[in-house]
């Protein structure tokens, strides 16, 4: 990904074309299969989580939805998630 | 036609290039000068005078670019591996501009190097050219018309009107000096070899 994708995409339009969507996901907070929850984290560990979304560039959301899958798996192997 | 300027050395006369081959292109058709550099060099020169032409960054490039038919782009000086592969891959014609000293030719080759791999028309440009009785200028054509690389048939010389238009923020052509229209020349002539 460019600083200058966006750019060079735009070129291609025609004058008076509406604007290209820079992204087409559809975010979390709007998709149906995700929901919004609360939990309580040590702050230290809060603090850990959010330095590893950004070192790796990942959502925190993503990195909870892993870690937490993966517990699930480890410890209720029986179910299917 | 889209024209990106780029080179890994800085003070090779990029933005100057780019400000004056967009100036040469306006007078063609509407062209759009994007400071894609984080300096934000053209966008300065800009502000302190009047350009004939508009110059934008690139995000503000996004809205403008369908407008115009000419857009010319800045880069910065260490453009990232994903930059240099978008703009050498989604222009019309890639400029290096290079002056004719060791270390900037040198870092010219390495993005030679670099585009190497990619579907790139690039074309050299020699910029900072030094006056006679010096011949740097004409060694450092013969070395590398003898590698078989792309480079204009026109240089860019040395002229302190260039730094004098920089600092009243206008095109040369827009200032009143006795070598106004060498400096002009220069940049009509590479002018001429891309759009006639």
């Amino acid at each position: 990904m460019s600083r200058f994708d966006d750019l060079l995409k735009a070129k291609k339009l025609k004058p008076g074309e509406p604007d290209i969507s820079t992204s087409t996901a559809l975010s979390k907070s709007k998709d149906p299969n995700f929901v919004r929850t609360t939990v309580y984290l040590p702050k230290q560990l809060h603090r850990q989580l959010k330095s590893a979304a950004a070192q790796s560039g990942q959502e925190m959301s993503e990195l909870v939805e892993k870690s937490v899958t993966q517990y699930l798996q480890k410890f209720n192997p029986d179910d299917s998630i | 036609m889209i024209v990106t300027i780029a080179s890994f050395k800085g003070g090779v006369g990029k933005t100057t290039t780019a400000l004056h081959l967009a100036a040469y292109l306006q007078t063609k058709a509407p062209a759009l000068l994007v400071d894609g550099d984080l300096n934000r060099s053209a966008l300065d020169w800009a502000a302190r005078g009047s350009l004939p032409f508009k110059v934008v960054d690139e995000k503000q490039g996004v809205r403008y670019a369908r407008d115009y038919e000419h857009i010319v782009i800045d880069t910065p000086a260490r453009p990232t591996p994903e930059d240099l592969t978008t703009l050498a891959e989604g222009c019309d014609l890639l400029i290096l501009p290079s002056s004719p000293d060791a270390m900037a030719l040198s870092a010219m080759l390495q993005m030679v190097e670099a585009l190497y791999s990619l579907q790139s028309n690039y074309r050299i440009l020699l910029t900072v050219i030094p006056p006679a009785p010096s011949k740097v200028g004409a060694e450092s054509r013969a070395t590398i018309e003898k590698a078989g690389l792309p480079i204009f048939k026109s240089d860019i010389r040395r002229l302190a009107v260039f730094q004098k238009a920089a600092l009243a923020g206008v095109p040369v052509s827009a200032i009143k000096d006795p070598y106004t229209k060498a400096a002009w020349g220069c940049y009509t002539a590479v002018g001429k070899e891309i759009l006639p």
